[in-house]
């Protein structure tokens, strides 16, 4: 007889977004019982995670029954920022989106509405799928200054080798690390990354400890000494904002002492003397001085990298975050390529979409491909932001984010009328939130789709749509291999996946739409794996067989890189370019050069006497992902504070106790943290966490948002030349003094 | 049956996973854990100590309902680096032996074939 506690059904799928809130792809095991989620547990036959699950992902039963999550499409009825609403059904939210949908595009052009996601992996193409049936190109990640979250290093992938790259962790095999192709890198590089707190696309970031655990070196280049800089063989203390500088000096070391792969040189790259010429700008001496790492360990870490066959580097966003982000990306990619570590077991392999089914398009051609010629060339040249950067219009298909915030102020190129933001809680975490405030406050009409009332929904929506975790969603998670299968679990009343509320409004603006159901347009997507939405469902997740175009390895020997079919890369000239001929083309300099961050002790020495502390923002939490969580108890109760971790002796010259409540200031604002004394971060230095608001206080006062969130402290505006990289997130200036108060009300430890 | 849990605290990276998941296999409240992890942030003599070591509470009960079911304790299941292992002591010990930075929290239960013949008499 079944036991009363068991489960009624135990269903697999793949974590993606909402819920955990990651890009991860952990298969897990839900078991149910009466329509509801009892447990969430990690597969331990899943390669991507063999079991195991991070704390979010283990509070996700939390997340989906918390009492606050939005069960009803609200529509507004007091003012902006009252928080008054009255609760509608989803045909009555439906129509009346529909119908001011439509009115703006008759009026202005359909251009004018624009469609903003957040970082939410899921989110992305459906919207995109919405805003082109509507007839808009301006589909974006907004709030990010350079579009600064990992597209600068997609973009620079995309120019310099054709194809995106990651570090093998033997992740394209079901096998792992016992693959007899699979080699162990003998050093990985982990430039920005904190792989024990956070995961990158396709990428659980504990591949990286799986590896350092059989053997693999490491050299750490972080400003903070984490607990992976604590395991590296060389921990690089760099100044933060100054990778451009250090990517450059070990560049300079391995030419200069010839421990570069020459026959890989030679054969698969171009302009390698322009960029050794380049090099001999940033000698170790004057990289020292610029970066603080001493000049041996500059040294030292080059020799150990380029030493190591096959070796590795594991990038996060500060390279995009550094000033001329993509060409900091570039010069990292010039590290991993003149070391000849391109497409080989334990390198960096070449990492397509499995089977080339798409996630969603990620180019212009692959939309065209996908959701068809939706829109005249005319409407799709009036993306903003293609005529000022023309990488955003070749190498990019998305509007460039600082364009659409002047454009919200300055109705230029064309005045913008509203917005849909879906999973991006802007308020919280864009730089310059005040200003983008100011600005989308100018909209007529603003649609917000998530799951939780935040500081976004409450000071600018008119209509509030409630959206589904990953439990609640049928799809398919293509990104990196394997290919997955996701299948809803449970339902919550009253919520949808943005998989849906996009499909159908999409349906309502363009009846021509090809597909008549979400399972036509996945099994449309599919079609490249020989599967449909069902067949792979049934497997849960697949592998392309060894030797497809989207497996590893040395791909551009055979022929399977270009669509000519010739060996090479997927560049202009068949090879890496180290010198770029794109960036030759359009003007800007091919050759990657070091940019001071905007506010520094160097580039402005006046304002450091003022601020003197240097200020990096977004220290990750394996708690939060970004501005969500902070309401999920067991996972708040970890970290019940915005913290700033600050050295005792910089503290205690400033009067500071550990735990003592502070400003954080500067000249574009100043947010409260509680200091945390701690011996891993420079004197000269000050860490803090991003994205915080607190549930726990009045949605009228917007979560008092305004009191904690740091992003205040962040120009815009400081995108680099291309309009790739350069927000300014991790290396600002600030002084920092005792608050007279803490915050009242503020959630507190339960006794532990 | 004497168990062991077993814990490499060099790989410990602090995830917390290993106290989400004590809470959900158990359903603790809110100010219930039976596994806390405890930060060890310092300043030694020959650099900065950066570890961390997970530390059964009271309320821990080495999950006996899924090890009779001939599983890992959620703790040990979820583990982000894998630094956990449970099994018989002896197996433990031997592990420990190995290796520095280890610990081992050790317990007494009746085992499966234990607990069938209680049952039976």
């Amino acid at each position: 007889m079944k036991k009363t506690n068991e489960p009624d059904r135990r269903v697999h799928t793949v974590t993606w977004s909402a819920g955990p809130g990651c890009h991860g792809g952990c298969g897990v095991f839900i078991d149910v019982k009466d329509g509801k989620l009892v447990k969430m547990e990690g597969d331990p036959d899943h390669p991507y995670n063999n079991g195991r699950l991070c704390p979010r992902a283990l509070a996700i039963k939390d997340f989906i029954y918390h009492p606050d999550r939005l069960q009803n499409p609200l529509k507004r009825t007091g003012k902006r920022g009252e928080n008054k609403w009255e609760r509608i059904s989803w045909d009555e939210a439906y129509d009346l989106i529909e119908k001011r949908m439509k009115d703006i595009r008759e009026k202005y052009g359909a251009e004018s509405m624009i469609f903003i996601q957040g970082t939410g992996r899921n989110v992305g193409g459906w919207l995109l799928l919405l805003g082109y049936s509507y007839g808009s190109p301006n589909w974006l990640q907004g709030g990010l200054t350079g579009n600064s979250c990992f597209h600068p290093r997609l973009v620079s992938m995309r120019m310099t080798q054709g194809d995106y790259t990651v570090p093998d962790c033997s992740q394209f095999s079901q096998d792992r690390y016992e693959d007899p192709e699979f080699v162990l890198p003998e050093c990985c590089m982990i430039w920005g990354q904190n792989p024990a707190k956070t995961c990158n696309d396709g990428f659980n970031a504990n591949w990286i400890i799986d590896m350092m655990k059989r053997g693999t070196k490491t050299v750490v280049v972080d400003p903070v000494y984490t607990w992976i800089a604590s395991k590296a063989t060389i921990w690089l203390q760099l100044r933060p904002g100054t990778d451009g500088a250090l990517a450059l000096g070990l560049l300079n070391v391995i030419i200069n002492e010839g421990i570069y792969d020459k026959e890989f040189v030679e054969k698969w790259t171009y302009g390698f003397d322009k960029l050794a010429e380049r090099v001999q700008e940033y000698p170790p001496e004057k990289v020292s001085q610029i970066t603080w790492v001493p000049k041996e360990k500059i040294i030292e870490a080059a020799r150990l990298f380029a030493k190591s066959k096959p070796a590795s580097i594991q990038w996060g966003v500060p390279v995009d975050l550094a000033p001329e982000g993509a060409l900091v990306a570039n010069s990292i990619i010039h590290l991993w390529t003149i070391t000849g570590n391109i497409d080989i077991p334990g390198g960096m392999a070449i990492a397509r979409m499995a089977y080339d089914v798409p996630p969603y398009p990620m180019s212009q051609e692959a939309i065209a491909e996908y959701y068809g010629d939706v829109m005249t060339p005319e409407q799709m040249a009036k993306r903003i932001g293609i005529d000022e950067y023309p990488v955003a219009k070749e190498f990019h298909w998305r509007a460039q984010a600082d364009m659409i915030l002047e454009a919200l102020l300055t109705d230029k190129p064309y005045p913008l009328k509203g917005a849909w933001i879906a999973g991006n809680n802007m308020l919280a975490s864009s730089a310059n939130p005040r200003k983008y405030y100011e600005a989308l406050n100018r909209l007529d009409f603003i649609v917000v789709v998530d799951l939780f009332m935040n500081p976004t929904a409450v000071a600018l929506a008119d209509v509030v749509l409630p959206a589904a975790t990953m439990a609640e969603r049928n799809g398919i998670r293509a990104w990196w291999t394997p290919l997955n299968a996701m299948e809803s679990a449970v339902e919550v009343a009253g919520c949808k996946p943005d998989e849906e509320i996009c499909f159908e409004l999409a349906r309502r603006l363009n009846p021509n739409l090809k597909w008549k159901s979400l399972e036509d347009l996945f099994n449309d997507f599919l079609r490249p794996s020989g599967l449909n939405y069902e067949q792979l469902k049934e497997k849960g997740w697949i592998f392309p067989p060894k030797g497809h175009p989207t497996q590893p390895y040395r791909r551009h020997e055979k022929g399977l890189l270009r669509k000519d079919g010739k060996p090479g890369f997927n560049t202009p000239t068949g090879k890496v370019e180290l010198y770029s001929t794109h960036f030759e083309r359009w003007g800007y300099d091919p050759l990657p050069y070091y940019e001071e961050p905007h506010m520094s002790p160097y580039s402005t020495p006046e304002l450091a006497k003022k601020y003197p502390l240097i200020l990096t923002t977004g220290r990750r939490s394996v708690l939060y992902f970004h501005s969500e969580h902070r309401n999920i108890k067991p996972l708040r109760e970890l970290e019940p504070d915005p913290v700033l971790e600050i050295h005792p002796d910089t503290a205690s010259s400033l009067g500071i106790e550990d735990g003592d409540w502070v400003w954080v200031e500067n000249a574009h604002g100043r947010c409260k943290r509680k200091a945390k004394y701690f011996h891993g971060v420079h004197p000269k230095v000050v860490q803090s966490s991003h994205g915080w608001w607190l549930p726990e206080k009045r949605a009228e006062d917007l979560f008092d948002l305004w009191e904690v969130n740091i992003n205040q402290l962040i120009p815009d505006g400081t995108q680099a030349k291309c309009g790739f990289g350069g927000g300014q997130y991790k290396s600002l200036l600030c002084k920092v003094y005792r608050a007279d108060e803490g915050i009242e009300g503020i959630y507190k430890k339960e006794t532990l | 049956m004497e168990y062991g849990l077993y814990i490499d605290y060099e790989w410990c990276s602090g995830c917390h996973s290993c106290e989400l998941a004590c809470k959900q296999e158990h359903g603790l409240k809110t100010d219930e854990w039976g596994i806390r992890v405890v930060e060890r942030l310092r300043k030694a003599k020959d650099g900065i100590v950066s570890e961390y070591i997970p530390i059964p509470t009271d309320l821990c009960n080495f999950c006996m309902t899924r090890v009779m079911e001939g599983k890992q304790p959620a703790c040990v299941h979820h583990c982000m680096t894998k630094c956990m292992a449970f099994g018989p002591i002896e197996d433990m010990a031997k592990l420990a032996a190995k290796k520095k930075k280890t610990v081992i929290w050790g317990r007494s239960y009746p085992s499966r074939s234990e607990l069938i013949s209680a049952t039976s008499a």
